[in-house]
């Protein structure tokens, strides 16, 4: 296994070097025969987005597919000032340019609109220009060769509407059409029918194992240092791999190389920091984020307040606490325009506790028990990452990376009882037990990817990943006791470790094909291997892009997508009594085939409107089947207890847009079929838990003022699905369960406020008071539901003659109203 | 404490109860069979119409042996109705007289009025004749905890022949004894093992340990037989409180004996798949709650609900501790 292990990295390690030593003098080439008759505007502003790290901002009427007959801007800009390679660039088409920080916004020449102050809302809030645009978002949807794509910036997060406190990225994306959150509150995501445990969460292009605080119910990820992120849930590009459903791609912001600024927030449940600025201005930055919750602060002294009375009364003792952290760090450094090195860390973990003392004690006698439980989990990503450009039309990204997704509970116990005999000795039974669980997933890897324009219609990307995945669950058990001065103890541990090596291979090309077809075909391939047991994936992707005029697209794509890594859970919820496993001899990897096709159109005034359809097919599912009635799953039987089934899934989402400078709706509605076969234990297709038929997301925020915004949305969906009983035997009155998930709970909606009052300090920082109101008209949607036995009395005159059991279903809602404030400060 | 998690997080939230109308899971009456066939002649073929719990007070139309038909290999075998003079059976019990062969295909269907007809099948397990069980006496390594020398560690290792491999096997403990004590005897006739305490030292506290990997053996069901699944590494280790006599003085300074005197005997099981599975179905405290996996409804009859499922079984003799000698290994052979 070892030498297998050393030749791999060793046949990787040649084909990154060769690619990196052959492919510039190849580029080299394609360069030099390359015609300058493919350059569009477009092309060419994408060359100085690169180059000098602007962003423009243009309306989006504006044609800037026209041809460029000038000089490359790569050569210009390589020489000449932003300024004038912009002058060359718009010289003769109509286009004005403006230059405001870090923005170039376009505007047509003849443009009659008077200036006005507008604020860009791209970025951050505090850059201002003195010119009349409209932004065209980077990420609309029609301009992405890819289907089921949504780009998000930092922006898309700072609406108004902060669940808990915190800006949320998992419940923004679970309000886009197509997405699922699975159980209310939790941040689940159920992409085109897909479970929670299949999507490819990145945080820098490093996966993530666990999206989650606190069981699901916020996401691990920082708003504050987040610059972009990208969702696909179809039409996913060659070099995302590794999950079925869908790629959450978060990249974090740079810090800023010139001035020093943050922000901090004090929320009702969590509070949040952030930093960033110069270390060598112009040259190497910073980026500091760091969130805490400080739910302690109110359960230490609530349970002091119970302790009080229940130590008086029964001598019992309760104790929990709850608390969550992350930090995010980035440093950068530029040692040119083109050459930058970065350092990315990230770290979350949450600690859970709970405990229970007693104590009884009496003249003759004394029992003390003690029992804590503490539960700990989190992530660790760590990357160093080197961006090059090797030459004018090659570009390179190497990361060294470290992942890890650790977990951990520990259960004890000690009771020691004393009987006192008459001469003051006693008699002394004292038991000490420990239970404790460790499951550590650590990921060790390097990749790099190749962006190369060998001509202006064809955008290679290639690239390599080597990852070794190193399972490692843990368990022990230890008892020590002492029955009237004999002492006894026992230990008895458990452990399980799989070395996965799991390289993978892509390249992908974005081709234009013609003036109005674009495509995106790729090819992945990766390899697992496990004990001697080698799984094999191919994978192609093709995504498809008709642009049949200026305002309407026409997409379809095709991909295929293989997962590896399977998560053993006994339950839906993100615990982390849950552990992630590799695929063996015995368990194949996940399959999923998904085809997907829609319109898309960018209307006047702000508008776009897209309907997408897709047909999804899911093999080698698992669910885990658990052993006995315990919510642990076991590491020495998991893989006998995996039940094996597959999935399918189709529908189709409309979505509507309507953006301007202040305000910005979207409504959605995503009509959709999921079902789940596990021959295991049913012998039919049957709905799965989320299959939600009919969604409707409408979602409108809107800026009233410079000092004042406001977010509203509302959702409704057909309820998920549960399985209850539903016979009786007449006979005997027992009650069968018959079918999985044979009840839909009643419907779900809910409405979501939320606002944002801006005020300028007096040094001139923005401060922003957000009071964000969950579940406005306090719906108790249907959490779970159950059939319930009664007795029913039958009584003459007011008394029971007899009485028989009935059934009863309950729904069972568990939400209420949440109102939360936060205060921020941007500094 | 296992449930403290669950708990806490429900503590968290305040909660709310609405009825739902029960029509809302349908109200076509279904069929429940439950037939387990064994290496026995008898065989009981349980099948009755379940009623919606929307409609619980219907009146379900009774099944009839004309409207069960059973298959062995393809051939129909009789489904007979028993009398009220058909010993061990309740008046109106379908049953079937058949031996059935190993491997054979064992079908069965239903049709009901107002119900969909059911389909389910299964296969005889192989014979278990040439399996060996080797018993020894051992201690387990490593362990300090009290009480193992009055209780000897009994190892018991099964082979089972090729052709046996991989299935699904299962193994029970059964004892009997007689206490003398102060000239009352206590006779505690046959029976099966039923907990996990008598088994193994660790589980003995319920209340502590939630983690399956400390479960020595795996219970299937409630049917108090300790299983494999699919490998092929069988054993069996359970303590076993050998025959003993103490004296001590009494009161008025006589001498009274405790006597105590055991038998226990081992039964090997062979399950068909349908049975394994159906025994194997568990569900944790998030099932209810929709948050866990539906497994917990497996069936495989299709149409319907309940199981179809086959089985053998073998046993040891009765056994004490001047059948096993410290030094030696017994086989038993099947």
């Amino acid at each position: 296994m070892k030498r297998t292990l050393q030749y791999a990295f060793i046949l990787l390690l040649a084909f990154i070097l060769l690619l990196a030593f052959m492919l510039p003098s190849l580029a080299h080439t394609q360069a030099a025969v390359r015609t300058d008759g493919d350059m569009t505007l477009k092309s060419q502003m994408e060359v100085l987005h690169k180059h000098f790290g602007i962003n423009f901002v243009y309306d989006s009427s504006l044609d800037l597919d026209i041809p460029y007959r000038g000089e490359p801007m790569k050569a210009l800009a390589v020489r000449e000032s932003l300024e004038s390679c912009l002058e060359t660039l718009f010289k003769d088409t109509g286009i004005r340019y403006e230059i405001n920080s870090r923005y170039v916004v376009l505007v047509k020449a003849d443009s009659k609109k008077k200036p006005r102050q507008y604020t860009i809302f791209i970025e951050e809030q505090r850059d201002t220009l003195t010119e009349s645009s409209i932004t065209a978002f980077v990420g609309r949807q029609k301009n992405a060769t890819q289907t089921g794509l949504t780009k998000l910036d930092s922006k898309k997060f700072q609406r108004g509407f902060y669940f808990m406190s915190s800006p949320d990225v998992i419940k923004t994306l679970q309000m886009l059409p197509g997405v699922s959150g699975g159980a209310e509150l939790f941040s689940g995501l159920h992409v085109y029918g897909g479970d929670g445990y299949d999507n490819l969460y990145l945080m820098d292009g490093i996966p993530m194992y666990q999206a989650g605080h606190l069981a699901g119910l916020f996401s691990a990820f920082n708003t504050d240092v987040i610059e972009t992120v990208d969702f696909y849930k179809s039409g996913f590009p060659a070099r995302y791999g590794g999950r079925l459903s869908s790629v959450v791609d978060v990249r974090t912001r740079e810090g800023d190389l010139n001035e020093y600024h943050g922000n901090f927030s004090i929320g009702l449940l969590d509070s949040r920091f952030s930093l960033e600025g110069p270390i060598i201005k112009g040259k190497t930055s910073f980026n500091l984020g760091l969130r805490g919750s400080w739910l302690d602060v109110i359960s230490i002294p609530a349970f002091a307040l119970i302790n009080r009375k229940t130590v008086k009364d029964s001598g019992e003792r309760y104790n929990a606490h709850y608390r969550f952290w992350d930090a995010n760090a980035r440093l950068t450094h530029r040692f040119a325009p083109d050459n930058t090195l970065s350092l990315n860390f990230y770290m979350g973990r949450d600690n859970l506790g709970f405990g229970i003392g007693v104590e009884d004690i009496d003249e003759d006698r004394s029992e003390v028990t003690d029992g804590d439980l503490a539960l700990n989990w989190g992530n660790m990503v760590t990357s160093l990452n080197w961006d090059l450009k090797l030459s004018d039309n090659l570009y390179v990204d190497a990361s060294l990376f470290h992942s890890q997704n650790r977990s951990s509970y520990e259960l004890t116990s000690v009771e020691d009882n004393r009987s006192y005999m008459m001469d003051g000795t006693y008699d002394r039974y004292w038991r000490s037990a420990e239970e404790y669980n460790i499951a550590v997933v650590n990921d060790l890897g390097a990749k790099v990817d190749f962006d190369w324009y060998p001509s202006e219609s064809h955008h290679i990307r290639f690239g390599t990943k080597l990852c070794g995945h190193l399972y490692s669950p843990r368990r022990g058990i230890s008892v020590e006791q002492n029955i009237f001065g004999r002492g006894e103890s026992e230990t008895e541990t458990v452990r399980k470790t799989y070395n996965c090596l799991e390289p993978s291979l892509y390249v992908e090309d974005e081709m234009r094909l013609a003036s109005w077809l674009e495509a995106n075909v790729g090819l992945r391939y990766a390899f697992s291997r496990v004990k001697g047991k080698t799984w094999h994936s191919v994978e192609p992707r093709v995504a498809l892009s008709f642009r049949i005029s200026p305002m309407v697209a026409l997409k379809a794509s095709y991909t295929e997508m293989s997962q590896f890594a399977h998560c053993i859970a006994s339950t839906y919820i993100d615990l982390p009594f849950n552990m992630w496993m590799p695929s063996t001899a015995g368990i194949k990897p996940s399959r999923a085939r998904q085809a997907a096709a829609g319109v898309y159109l960018n209307l006047p005034h702000g508008m776009n409107v897209n309907v997408e359809g897709w047909y999804k097919t899911m093999d080698n599912l698992y669910e885990y089947g658990g052993t006995g009635t315990s919510i642990f799953p076991s590491i020495t039987t998991w893989e006998t207890s995996f039940r094996e089934g597959k999935g399918k899934s189709w529908g189709t989402s409309a979505e509507f847009g309507y953006r301007t400078e202040k305000t910005d709706v979207t409504a959605s509605y995503t009509l959709s079929w999921n079902f789940r076969r596990f021959n295991a234990f049913w012998h039919d297709w049957y709905p799965d838990r989320n299959d939600h038929r009919h969604r409707i997301n409408i979602t409108a925020s809107h800026r009233f003022t410079k000092r004042f915004d406001a977010y509203i949305g509302w959702n409704w969906r057909k309820g998920s699905r549960i399985t209850v009983l539903s016979h009786i035997d007449p006979d005997t009155g027992d009650y069968h369960y018959t079918s999985p998930n044979n009840l839909q709970l009643g419907d779900y909606h809910r409405l979501d406020l939320g606002f944002n009052f801006r005020k300028t300090t007096r040094r001139g920082n923005e401060s922003i008071w957000n009071l964000s109101i969950y579940n406005a008209y306090c719906r108790m949607n249907p959490f779970y539901a159950n059939v319930y036995r009664y007795k029913a009395n039958h009584t003459i005159n007011g008394e029971v003659v007899s009485s028989e059991d009935r059934p009863k279903g309950l729904n069972i809602g568990l939400i209420p109203i949440v109102p939360t404030f936060s205060y921020t400060l941007k500094f | 404490m296992k449930r403290i998690t669950y708990i806490f997080l429900l503590f968290l939230f305040t909660s709310c109860e609405l009825p739902f109308d029960l029509k809302d899971l349908g109200d076509r009456s279904v069929l429940k069979l439950y037939c387990e066939v064994s290496s026995g002649d008898t065989t009981v073929v349980d099948i009755d119409v379940l009623v919606p719990v929307g409609d619980h007070e219907r009146t379900p139309v009774k099944v009839k042996p004309e409207d069960v038909v059973m298959t062995v290999d393809g051939e129909v075998v009789e489904i007979r109705e028993a009398a009220s003079d058909d010993p061990g059976l309740d008046p109106g019990t379908l049953f079937v007289v058949e031996e059935f062969p190993e491997g054979s295909e064992i079908c069965l269907t239903a049709s009901s009025e107002g119900t969909d007809p059911i389909e389910a099948s299964t296969n005889m397990p192989k014979s278990l004749s040439g399996s060996l069980i080797k018993l020894e006496l051992t201690d387990l390594p490593g362990n300090s905890y009290g009480g193992v020398e009055e209780r000897n560690v009994v190892r018991a290792r099964l082979e089972l022949p090729d052709e046996m491999k991989g299935c699904h096997i299962g193994i029970q403990y059964l004892l009997k004894s007689r206490t003398d004590s102060c000239g009352v005897t206590v006779w505690d006739e046959e029976y099966i093992v039923q907990s996990v305490y008598d088994v193994t030292e660790f589980t003995s506290d319920g209340n502590f340990v939630s983690n399956p990997d400390f479960w020595h053996l795996r219970r299937m069901g409630g049917t108090y037989i300790y299983v494999w699944d699919g490998t092929d590494d069988y054993e069996f280790v359970f303590y076993h409180r050998w025959d003993s006599v103490s004296e001590w003085e009494n009161e008025e300074g006589a001498t009274e004996t405790w006597t105590y005197d055991s038998h226990f005997k081992l039964r090997l099981y062979a399950f068909s798949e349908e049975y394994f599975q159906y025994h194997s179905r568990t569900a944790n405290d998030f099932f209810e709650l929709g948050m866990a996996s539906p497994s917990y409804t497996y069936t495989n009859v299709k149409g319907g609900t309940g199981l179809l499922g086959a089985f053998r079984c073998v046993e040891t003799p009765w056994l004490d501790d001047s059948f096993i000698d410290p030094d030696e290994i017994v086989e038993i052979r099947f």
